[in-house]
This record gives structure tokens, sequence and C-alpha cells, in this order.
């Protein structure tokens, strides 16, 4: 059933309260797949682009990336737009969890390439709730291109 | 138009072919015979012997002029005076000398004045009889007083009228009026003295034909001319040719010189018997003539025309002075409209205005007839114009054909044949434009001169002259010149011409002033539009603020409290729990709030995507969304129908609508809850109540819930008032119906409340019916 048992889940969020909040629903929810975090966009750039170029680095690109919009220095919009650019890193999906509901910053992240889009809720438990349909989504129910 | 006089000599006026009338052939200065008040005696330069003589030298001497041929004055003067005569002699040119002779081998030896000059190779001897009364011509006093008049006249018009009243005075003719040529030669007759029976003429123009081109040849030569007695009988020179000669002589500076048959015929006409006049000459040119005339025969001496002459001579001395005078007062008036119109136009509003709205215009600045404004497509006349289309056509013509910033003609029907439709009102134009904008202009108009001045012979008839057509009447002159002059107007001066351009530079220097002054204003408008725009984007990173960054730590603060709860709920006691759910509960309240906030600030910038929008579908939609929360309140609406179809953003719309019926079940104390949705009727208006109440929908959402106090109308549409404690009425963030209100304020509209405490409300809101958008 699961398709991709075991490639990381990419967590780039710069706030650490925000990626304890998601780390604590994703123990809650049991998510096997390990989770890997980068704390900004030229960080998260820096993995993808350099996965499997040398044997110390991550050999797995991840199944998923959750990608955070606001962040200092090369921001969401930046590492979506490059990503989506890039010709081996574009079939990832990536969901964008961002604090804006603002409708740009919606529209602009569909038209970058964004395979969705959630905003992060004040209340706990609709982020936790939010999490388990989105893993549940793209890690259970949805076939994922095949990643070299 | 006829050449200057100046370029033409006599000579080429011999066998000349016709130029402008059949009298300009004739060859007026060799007529071959004299007047006879006098007798002539031409002597051979070289011999001094006579070589021809007038025949009328036998009726004044009794010598026939074969007994003077080839004879020397010796034949008639006494030793005495010919001893004078020889002395005069190597001195002699065409200036003429005058001498008292008595001819003493003549008969009761008579006196004589003897007239001395040397032209065309002859020495010329004319004799004037003396009458036994005749006293000095020379009255001191009188031409003293007279020159200091001259001398004080202030204007031409004035000083001419000096001259003339002084020359009539000492010559007694019945008229002597100053004759004014002008540039075209036509003349104008521009003072007058004379006897109180005579009809006057002056003011009348008389055509430059009336006076032909070799006569003003030879008047600039022979500043006087004499006619006693117009009926006279030419006495003829013996021989006609002098031995050797191929014509008569010349006699331009001949005194006795017997004049063309024509001038006396157009003198009989006149009425005039004896005549004399005097030429005005400035700077080389004929300016005028002094015209003297009697009705009947005049015998004037030749000592008194010598004063008449220095009388002429001393006013074409002045003249130049005179016209300066007269030009710079002129001038000045010009200068002193001008200043007066500069001045309106600064101290007015609007700077045209003080052209024609004030006591000095336009049509002070100098002598015209009317003038036009036009100014961005607007036209205003002055004093006589032609007709409006008329003005505007002549507009076009002058939009497509002039190219220069001052525009001149004394004749616009040259220019544009279309032009002889305005001949009465605009044959002459004096237009400038209006700096940069092409289609304006400010014109001039001066009338046809044919319309401005009186014409001599007008009423006269036609003179059947004895061989026809060779001679022409007073009345033939006018119609030819009345040719001439159609469609022409009085020609514009260099100084006019001066002062239209420097209207047009103040113009024009004014209008350079206002665009400065428009600029500036929009510079700062710009500014200010610049400051607008940066606080618009201030309150976008707001709104972003608000949504991200304050949200941040806010939610933070949350799930740091829901973990608390989670984790540690077994080390808290009860009042522990409840505080941190109540921070729970004050996190998610300000988030809210936050999104209200947001929301709001949202409307503003938001561009509404309007369009028709079925009133009746949009309510039933927002009926059937709030479905559950009608029937869990018990609420019943009635939708009194059918509503029309209004121009309206319909998702903005359904917003504001659904509010409106959210509040309407919320804020309610009875059980049985109802709401009437409808059009309300004709003339409803808001609170502004700007616009006519034809122009809007009013729509209204009546509840019968627990109402609102008067004093509260107004609060309840800002943001975040709330009448009620938060855990009342179902709480909200109170910013509902803040954002509604905005919503139908972008949309043009109103919304407002009508309610009494306890007795439900109604809730308006108006849409126009052609939506405007407001930014």
């Amino acid at each position: 059933m699961s398709a991709n048992p075991l490639l990381p889940v990419l967590v780039v969020e710069d706030s650490a309260e925000d990626f304890l909040a998601l780390g604590r629903a994703f123990r809650k929810h049991a998510l096997p797949n390990p989770v890997l975090r980068c704390a900004d966009g030229d960080e998260a750039l820096e993995y993808l682009r350099g996965y499997g170029k040398h044997p110390d680095w991550p050999q797995n690109l991840p199944a998923l990336v959750l990608l955070d919009l606001n962040m200092p220095g090369t921001d969401g919009r930046d590492v979506l737009g490059a990503l989506k650019l890039d010709p081996r890193l574009h079939n990832i999906p990536v969901v964008i969890f961002s604090t804006s509901s603002s409708h740009r910053d919606i529209e602009d992240c569909y038209r970058l390439g964004a395979n969705s889009y959630l905003t992060k809720p004040v209340s706990y438990t609709e982020l936790e709730e939010k999490i388990r349909i989105t893993m549940k989504y793209w890690l259970e129910t949805s076939e994922l291109p095949a990643l070299l | 138009m006829a050449q200057p006089a100046t370029s033409l000599t006599d000579e080429s006026l011999v066998g000349q072919p016709i130029t402008l009338t059949n009298c300009d052939r004739e060859p007026i200065h060799i007529p071959g015979a004299v007047q006879p008040y006098g007798f002539v005696l031409c002597l051979a330069e070289a011999t001094k012997l006579v070589v021809q003589a007038s025949d009328n030298v036998e009726a004044y001497l009794g010598i026939s002029v074969d007994q003077l041929l080839h004879k020397g004055l010796d034949r008639l003067l006494g030793p005495d005076h010919l001893a004078q005569v020889q002395a005069l002699w190597p001195t002699l040119g065409t200036t003429p000398q005058l001498l008292g002779v008595r001819l003493d081998y003549v008969k009761g030896q008579p006196f004589f004045k003897l007239i001395l000059h040397r032209h065309d190779r002859l020495l010329w001897a004319e004799f004037e009889p003396v009458a036994e009364t005749e006293a000095s011509a020379l009255d001191l006093p009188s031409l003293n007083l007279t020159l200091s008049q001259m001398l004080e006249a202030g204007t031409v018009l004035e000083f001419s009228q000096r001259a003339v009243e002084h020359v009539r005075e000492i010559t007694g003719f019945a008229r002597v009026g100053m004759y004014r040529f002008a540039p075209d030669e036509s003349g104008e007759m521009i003072a007058e003295a004379k006897r109180a029976d005579l009809d006057p003429l002056l003011g009348l123009h008389y055509p430059a034909t009336d006076i032909p081109q070799q006569a003003r040849a030879m008047y600039l030569k022979n500043w006087l001319r004499f006619i006693p007695d117009v009926g006279y009988q030419p006495a003829p020179l013996v021989p006609v040719r002098a031995p050797g000669a191929t014509r008569p002589p010349d006699m331009t500076y001949a005194v006795l010189r017997s004049v063309s048959p024509i001038h006396i015929e157009y003198l009989k006409n006149m009425g005039v018997a004896a005549t004399m006049t005097i030429s005005i000459i400035q700077d080389g040119r004929l300016w005028g003539m002094m015209m003297c005339h009697h009705d009947s025969p005049r015998l004037v001496g030749y000592e008194l025309r010598e004063l008449c002459l220095f009388i002429a001579k001393t006013f074409s001395a002045l003249l130049p002075t005179k016209e300066k005078l007269e030009q710079s007062a002129y001038q000045l008036r010009m200068q002193q409209a001008q200043a007066q119109l500069f001045e309106q136009m600064g101290s007015h509003s609007n700077f045209l205005a003080g052209l024609y709205q004030q006591p000095t215009t336009l049509l002070d600045v100098f002598d015209c007839g009317g003038a036009a404004i036009f100014f961005e497509g607007e036209l205003i006349t002055l004093g006589h114009t032609p007709t409006e289309p008329q003005l505007r056509e002549l507009l076009s013509w002058l939009h497509q054909n002039v190219r220069q910033d001052v525009f001149y003609t004394d004749s616009y029907a040259r220019h544009n044949p279309a032009g002889r439709a305005l001949r009465a009102t605009a044959s002459g134009l004096l237009a400038i434009t209006l700096a940069q904008e092409p289609g304006d202009y400010i014109v001039w108009f001066r009338p046809e001169v044919l319309q401005s001045v009186a014409w001599a012979g007008k009423h006269e008839k036609v003179e059947k002259m004895d061989d026809g057509q060779l001679f022409l009447s007073p009345r033939q002159s006018f119609a030819a010149w009345s040719q001439e002059v159609e469609n022409t107007a009085a020609p514009w001066l260099p100084l006019e011409v001066e002062a239209a351009r420097a209207i047009r530079l103040h113009i024009s220097d004014i209008r350079v002033k206002i665009l400065n002054e428009l600029q500036a204003r929009a510079a700062s408008l710009s500014r200010l539009n610049t400051e607008l725009a940066r606080s618009n984007d201030e309150l976008d990173s707001f709104a972003y603020i608000a949504s991200h960054d304050l949200k941040e730590p806010l939610r933070g603060i949350h799930n740091y409290s829901v973990f608390l709860l989670e984790d540690y709920a077994e080390l808290l006691d009860e009042e522990g729990v409840s505080k941190l759910q109540t921070l729970v509960r004050l996190s998610q309240r300000m988030e809210s709030l936050i999104d209200s906030l947001l929301q709001l600030s949202r409307i503003g910038r938001l561009d509404l995507e309007p369009q028709t929008t079925n009133m009746n579908q949009l309510v039933a939609e927002v009926i059937e969304l709030l479905h559950p929360r009608l029937e869990q309140t018990h609420t019943t609406v009635e939708v009194r129908g059918p509503l029309p179809t209004v121009q309206a953003d319909p998702t903005r719309l359904r917003e504001v609508l659904n509010n409106l019926l959210s509040n309407a079940l919320k804020y309610s104390n009875k059980p049985e809850r109802h709401v009437v949705i409808g059009e309300a009727e004709a003339g409803k208006i808001g609170v502004l109540g700007a616009a006519s109440p034809a122009d809007y929908h009013v729509f209204y959402v009546q509840d019968n819930g627990i109402g609102i106090d008067a004093r509260h109308h107004d609060t309840i549409f800002r943001i975040f008032r709330r009448l009620h404690a938060q855990d009342k009425y179902g709480g909200g963030t109170g910013a509902g119906l803040a954002i509604a209100k905005k919503m139908i304020e972008k949309h043009g509209g109103e919304l407002w409340v009508e309610s009494v405490l306890g007795q439900g409300a109604t809730f308006y809101f108006s849409i126009p019916k052609l939506i405007q958008r407001v930014s």
C-alpha cells in the first residue's frame, strides 16, 4: 500500500516552535518516515541540490517537502521556484505550509508549481488534523513519482 | 500699384504707354504755352538772345514776337536793370530769382516782376505785371504769430489747420485745404479754412488717379503752381520749338507754365476758377499739398506766393517733428491701454477675462473696428466683427495657412477670396497666436476703407468730355479708385504690429506662469500620491505583519499552552488547568481579531468584480447557506419579492447579506424569530443622502430582535465595537458590520440602520443602479 515507506519528509521551517508543533503532530500520528528539517531556504536548496553528489551526503530525495513561505534570507517562494525549475527535483511534491492566507500568496505559490497550500492554524488541534490528512493523502493515498 | 512718383522723370514720361489712366501719358511739362497773366521770353544760354517768346508779349508791350526774337534783354531794360540781370546769369539754376524791373524801352515804362531761372539749356525770363495798389506781402507780426501757433500744435491735424488758416488769411482764397497722401497715393482733405458759404471738403478722400504720376513727379520739383483764371486762353510759345530742338522746352520750373486741359476740366467740375497748390515734401516724398481755391479768377502777386511757399516749406520742415509727436502720442495711448490690459489680466483669475470684461478692452489698444478671442474652443467678440460662423471659418483659414505668430493684412480677401464676404467688418486683420495652443488666437479687425470714408465726387455726374474716353471726370476717377480699394482696410502700422506682438508675448508669459503653477500643483499632487501609495504599502505590510509576524508568536503561545495541558495536566490543579484553558481561548480570540482586521484592511484594496446579479437568487443562496442555523434558532425568513437585478460584486454582496442575516438571528431573545428581506419603498435615502434616490436600489433586512438604541446607530459600524459582552448573543469579533459597510461603500452605496431599542432593527443598504468604481 505505502509506495514510499521510508523516504524522508523534508520540513523547511525557520520557527523552532512551529517545527516542534509539527513534530508533535507527526509523532501523534506515528509517521513512519524520517523527518528532516532545514531551518532556512538556503539550507534546503543546498541539501536538495547536493543530494547523492558525495558519499557523505544524503542518498535519498525526500518523498515530500513541507515548505514555510516567510523565512529570513531565501524565502519559501524562492525555494519553490528553484525546485520546480530544477529537472532533477521538480517532481517532488511541495506542500506550502504558511501563516499567510493572502490570496496573492496562494495564487503565486500554485503558479510557481506548489502541489498544495495549507495555512497554519493557531489552534493546535486543527494543526494536528491538517497534518494527519496531509500525510495520509501524500504518503498513503497518492502514488508518487519514482525518484532517483 | 503705381510706382513711386520720385522714380519718374519728365523725359521718361514722353511716349510712355498707358499705365493707370489715359491722362498719365500727357507730357504736361512741355505744353508749349503759358498762362496769359504774364509773358515769357526764352533766351539761348550761350548767346543770351531771345529764341522763343509767348505770343501774348504783344498784348503787354505792344511789341511783336518777331521784333523780340534774336534780341537781348537790352531791347527792354535800361542799363541799371540790365546790369542786375547780367550779374545774376552765372548763378542761375532751377530756383527762380526775382527782380523788380522797369521796362525803360517800352512805351509807358511799365513795372514788371521778372522771374529768372535756367533750365533745359534756356534762360527763362518770365514777366508778371505789378499792380499799382500792391502792398508789401510781408506782415511780420502776423507771420510770427502763425509760426508760433504752428510750433505749438500737438497733432498733424492741428498743425495743418493753423497753416491753412494763415494762408487763407493772407491770400484771401475762398478755400484753403491741406491734402494728405496715403501710402496708396490716395488723398484726404485733413484741414480746411473756407468761406462760410462753401460746402466743406474736410474729410473727403480723393483717388490716387486724381493726380497723375507725371504731375506728382513735377510737384516734387516745382513747389508752387498757380492758375489765377482757369478760363484762360493759353499763350503759345513762338516758335513752339527752339531752333534745333525736337520738342517744346521743358517748363517744369516755369511759373507761367500752361496746365493740362484735363486739370482745367477737373477744376471747372469742382467749381474752381482760380487755384494755387503748394507741395508739402518730406524726405523727397510728396507728403501732401496745400490747395487754395477761389470761385472767381484771383491774381496773387509773386511775393505773396513766395510767402505762402515759405509757410509751406516751414510746414514741410516741421512736419517730421509733428508726425513723431503724434505717433508718440498714439504710441503712448496704446502703451497705456496695453499696460491697463496687462494689469487687468494679472489681477483676474481668468486672465482672458481681463481682455474684455473690464473698462479697457482689446479694442482700446489701437484703432480698430472689432476684435475676437478664440480660446480653447470658445469665441468672444468685441465691437464690429463678422458673424460667428464666418469667424469660425476665418479661424480654420488662419489655422491652415498662417505659420507666423503675428499675422496682419490690410486685405484678407487678397489672401482668401472667401474673405470678400467679411469686407464690411474685417477687410483688415491683425492676428496673434496665443502661445503654443494651435487654434487659439486674438484677432483685431478693420473695416473696408470704402465703408469708412466719404468720397469726393461720389455724387457728381459723369461729365461727357468732348473727345470722350481720353478724359476722366472726378466721378470716373472715383470708380477707378474704388475698385482698387475694395476689400482693403487702413494698413496696420509697424508700431501697432509691435504692440500686438507685445500682447502676445505677455499672454504667453502669463500662460507659462499659469502652467508653472499648474505643474507645481501637479508636482505636489504627485508627491501626495506617492505618500498615499507609501501609506497604502504600509497598510499592506501591516496586513502582512498582522497575518504572519503577529500570528507566529501567538501560535507559539497557543501551542505551548495546549502542550502544557496535554503533557502536564496531571501536575496542575483544577485552577491551573482552567487558567491554561483561558490562555488557549484568549489566543484563539486574538487570532480571530487579527483575521477581522486583516479582512477589513483588504476590502479597501480589493477590486470589485461587478456583474449582473439577480438579488432573488443571491438572497436564496445566503438563506440556503445559513439554513442549519436558521433551523436551530427557530428563525423564519420572508423574502418580499420579486427583487431586482443589480450590478454588483456577488461575492461581496453575499458576505454582506450573510452578515446582516446572521446578526438578525443572533441578536434576539425571542423564541420565534422573524426576518424580512425586501426592497425599500421608492425614495428611501441613506444618512448621507448625497445623490438622487432614483439612482439607487435600496434593500433592507428587518428583524424582530432586541433592537439598537439610537445612540449606538453609528458605533455598531465601527470595527471591534460591540454593544454586548462577548459571551452574549454568540460572541464575535465586532468587525462584521464594519466589513459589510465597507463592502457596500466600495460599491458606491450606503449601509445604515433604523431601529428602536427593543423593537427590532432594520438594516438598509443601497446599491447604485449604475455602478461607479470608488477607489
